[in-house]
């Protein structure tokens, strides 16, 4: 256990230092943005997986804890005009009081019910945004409520690249920025997983009778992981907010639901690399279904299906059980 | 070891009623320290629901359980774990996409203690406590395979080991070698020799085997429709007609009393 | 008192909505515990279904709703062929379910779009007029809708407790092994359920844009609704589900006509989340412990 952890630190600093020499290689704006963004997925991917994955609670309103950290950031961003450095502890809060809401609402549910109960909190989340129509500030003409609406909310400032760094480098900063936030997510998973805490939640996973019978409170160990991933998926939506520079209720819309589900489901959900490597497989679809962006989301729903139809444990679970076959010794016929 | 007065494990008036049936019915007994409780009974007889009151599993619906003195009823499993009862289950469970070496790390580290806030990682105890179980259960050429991949001895071996891992007062075993064949009984029972005799650890045993608990407990409790048929000596089984009748039958009758003599032998030369 | 009657008529009219929807749901979880996620687009194909027949092919306005039941029916098909019959009864069936029907919705969704358009379309299943009676004022399409939900229900009813099909569906759910060893065709039920989920989901898509349009994500918040309903009624248990259509719907359009119509939804979730707190399989749900 203690040397696949070194192993998995080794390969995340590896995997850092590789992504850290990209802008090396001269990449368009388009690009750069591109990957800043995927980098930024695979960060909540990390996380929900801990959630969804290790701890096995079947949690699909993840998006949820995403979105409060994005709308914490960009409303102190918009109506205090604070740098959104000093927003993201507060998204990092915002995601922990909403992945307690979560936890405390599927406490004692199981499977299905954990499904349609945590989906639910996500839409009744995204509701409540939309229908918010009542004039809050007014600007000339144009009137906007306090959460943006459908449209969402913009212009409530940035990191501050584009003073620090000038206009044409400032997509440098976000790209190092979002590294940093993956880098972080992939090593708290690490760090979990391979701690007590992970081994107890894959204990609750596997079998939860049996784990409270060996002295593992069942609830606490619910509501930690939900608190971990809540923390830094809060994070993650704060610095994504300050990134793309708009936060909107889309992120809570079922096709980035399964846009990010597939990523963790084709990688191999339980593992850490696995919504690293669904991340990239996905962007590469995404990337390929450019220009015929109204069949991106068939084109990954398809994936998906057949990764699920075929490989069950996802591409790592498939890697696994390839190794496992070639190394296994065979029976001379 | 220190005298005490009370029973390690005391139930009184235990009823578990799931809607109008009840699988645990006003059901009195004791255990003491240091002693070797079989408790056998037809399908059904509610032997499994009985360790899931005493394991905190599910809370009873009527009646109190003592544990060195103190009232421990309707307190959580985990709760119960660290006071002291461990328990098997009669389906092998295990943390299957644990290797054997973590399940047992695991095990130890949680079950001991309380863990307030758990730390990064395992602390020397729980190593030192888990190697000791590989070697007493004979699992070290397994420590690192998966739990989910493990032959039928070796699970039941590791189901065992989780729940002694803990160095429990009372260990409570569901069925520990049904399905298993002479020789492999023999391998588990070892298991339990030792822990009985140079752990001094007290066990309830479940287990449909006659012959292995007439030679293993001290007394035998027979339970039929949750309540008690039969409570003795271990050889006293076959002589009650009414425990023949819905449980032993007569080659079983047949079988208990060889289980006995078997003991006796054991006792002899040791 | 007119507050009063216009809830209790709204109740009424949502309920019955609620519960036709819901029970297609609850019938494919109790059968085979299969959170059919793709709910929503068979309700979509449904509603799609009626507007080709009527619209399209220029039939009578009723022959709508056999047209949903079609295309339902078509719907359940499909789902059966291209994901259920591969996985059912393998390692992990209710997880990768829910996962694949989430991805059927999408591409349904996306065909739609592309291929017919999102425009809004009007649902052709309406018929004209109300009903007074003194105080009392209802429009002749929500008895429309009633009636059809009532029948829809009363009809798989009987097929669930009188029907061959019905008994061997109750097999299943039971004990999928036992059953298969006492010689029930697994699969071939299975493929059935399938169709009969269909043909209700069609059905209520219908009746459920009949009151609202017909566009290519319709499904979606009659799913959740759906969704809901089944949790709050413990999934798998049709009872349950008819149960909590209504209790739901009473609570949804009281909070909406007191509090305003936003609160509707968030007010009804919280208020199933602390009901499956204290009882976490739901109201009627079986209470099952899992054993060691
Ligand atoms: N969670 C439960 N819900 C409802 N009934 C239950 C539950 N658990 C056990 N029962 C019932 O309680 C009775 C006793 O079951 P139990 O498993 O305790 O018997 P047992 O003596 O262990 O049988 P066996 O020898 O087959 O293991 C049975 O009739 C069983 O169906
Ligand atoms: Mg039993």
């Amino acid at each position: 256990m203690r040397s696949m952890k070194s192993r998995d630190l080794l390969i995340l600093l590896l995997f850092v230092g590789v992504l850290s020499l990209l802008p090396a290689l001269g990449l368009s704006r388009y690009v750069l943005g591109q990957i800043t963004l995927f980098i930024l997925w695979a960060a909540v991917v990390s996380q929900w997986n801990l959630v969804f994955g290790v701890a096995g609670i079947l949690s699909i309103g993840h998006m949820a804890l995403f979105a409060v950290g994005g709308y914490a950031t960009a409303l102190m961003g918009l109506y205090f005009g604070m740098s959104l450095w000093w927003t993201l502890p507060v998204a990092a809060l915002a995601g922990l009081l909403m992945s307690l809401v979560m936890a405390f609402a599927t406490f004692r549910l199981r499977g299905a019910y954990v499904v349609v109960v945590t989906l639910a909190i996500a839409m009744t989340v995204y509701q409540l945004l939309v229908t918010d129509v009542a004039c809050f500030r007014q600007t000339q003409s144009v009137c906007y409520s306090f959460s943006g609406g459908a449209r969402g909310l913009s212009r409530f400032g940035d990191f501050g690249f584009r003073e620090l760094l000038g206009y044409s480098s400032a997509p440098l900063g976000n790209f190092y920025l979002s590294l940093i936030m993956l880098a972080l997510s992939i090593l708290v998973a690490i760090m979990v997983v391979y701690s007590p805490y992970g081994q107890a939640f894959k204990a609750m996973r596997d079998n939860e009778v049996c784990a409270a019978s060996r002295g593992i409170e069942i609830r606490k160990y619910q509501a930690i992981v939900f608190a971990v991933s809540g923390v830094f998926t809060g994070l993650s939506g704060g610095v994504y907010a300050g990134v793309i520079g708009t936060f909107g209720p889309q992120v809570l819309e079922l096709p980035t639901l399964l846009f990010l589900l597939s990523m963790m489901v084709v990688g191999g959900r339980g593992t850490i690399w696995g919504p690293v490597v669904g991340t990239i497989v996905l962007a590469l679809i995404d990337e390929g279904f450019r220009d015929l962006a109204a069949w991106r989301n068939t084109a990954y729903a398809a994936v998906l299906s057949i990764i699920l139809l075929t490989l069950p444990e996802g591409l790592m679970g498939g890697f696994a059980s390839l190794r496992k076959w070639a190394l296994s010794p065979r029976k001379e016929g | 070891m220190t005298h005490s007065p009370q029973h390690l494990l005391e139930v009184r008036g235990l009823t578990k009623a799931y809607g109008a049936m009840k699988a645990t019915n006003d059901l009195s007994f004791h255990v003491d320290r240091g002693e070797v409780l079989g408790i056998g009974g037809p399908n059904g007889a509610g032997k499994t629901t009985l360790f899931d009151l005493l394991s905190g599993v599910t809370p009873p619906t009527a009646g109190r359980i003592l544990f060195e003195g103190a009232d421990i009823t309707g307190l959580g499993a985990s709760a119960i774990c660290h006071l002291g009862i461990s328990r098997t289950f009669q389906l092998n469970a295990v943390f299957n996409s644990q290797t054997v070496a973590d399940n047992l790390k695991t095990c130890a580290y949680f079950g001991s203690e309380k863990r307030l806030v758990p730390g990064l990682s395992y602390d020397r105890r729980s190593e030192i406590r888990a190697a000791e179980v590989l070697d007493l259960t004979g699992l070290t050429d397994y420590a690192d395979v998966m739990a989910g991949a493990l032959p039928v001895l070796q699970l039941k071996l590791l189901m065992i080991g989780c729940a002694i891992v803990s160095h429990p007062k009372l260990l409570l075993l569901d069925e520990p070698v049904g399905g298993l064949n002479p020789a492999e009984i023999e391998t588990c029972a070892a298991v339990f020799r030792q822990l009985r005799d140079f752990h001094g650890t007290t066990i309830v045993v479940i287990e449909h085997v006659m012959s292995f608990m007439t030679a293993f407990a001290d007394r035998i409790m027979i339970l039929h429709h949750g309540a008690k048929l039969h409570e003795g000596a271990a050889g006293s089984l076959a002589d009650n007609p009414e425990v023949v009748d819905v449980f032993l039958g007569v080659s079983g009758a047949a079988d208990s009393r060889k289980g006995a003599q078997a003991e006796e032998v054991g006792n002899a030369t040791s | 008192m007119e507050l009063l009657t216009g809830i209790l008529t709204s109740t009424i009219a949502l309920g019955a909505i609620y519960a036709a929807s819901s029970v297609s749901l609850a019938l494919l979880w109790g059968s085979i515990s299969m959170l059919n996620l793709a709910h929503g687009a068979l309700i979509v194909i449904g509603a799609y279904g009626s507007v080709a027949v009527v619209t399209g092919l220029g039939l009578p306005w009723w022959t709508g709703l056999l047209g949903g039941m079609i295309a339902g029916a078509a719907g359940g098909l499909l789902l059966y062929v291209s994901q259920v019959r591969w996985i059912f009864g393998k390692a992990n069936f209710d997880l990768r379910i829910i996962i694949l029907t989430m991805a059927f919705s999408t591409i349904v969704v996306d065909l739609i779009n592309n291929l017919i358009g999102a425009k809004i379309l009007r649902q052709p299943f309406q018929v004209e007029g109300r009903f007074v009676l003194g105080a009392l004022s209802i429009g002749h399409q929500t008895l429309l809708v009633v009636c059809c939900s009532a029948l829809m229900v009363l009809l798989l009813q009987l097929v669930v407790h009188k029907t061959n099909l019905g008994r061997l569906i109750r097999a299943v759910s039971q004990d999928i092994t036992a059953a298969r060893l006492n010689g029930v065709p697994v699969q071939a039920v299975i493929f059935q359920v399938m169709v009969l989920a269909g043909i209700i989901s069609g059905a209520s898509g219908v009746l459920l844009t009949s009151s609202t349009t017909v566009y290519p994500g319709a499904g979606f918040d009659p799913l959740l609704k759906a969704l809901i309903v089944c949790v709050l009624g413990g999934l798998g248990s049709i009872p349950g589900a008819l149960a909590a259509s209504f209790a739901l719907a009473g609570l949804e359009t009281t909070v909406q006509y007191t509090l305003g119509v936003k609160w509707g939804f968030p007010v009804s979730l919280l208020v199933v989340v602390l009901v499956l707190v204290y009882r976490p399989t739901g109201l009627f749900g079986r209470q099952e412990l899992e054993r060691n």
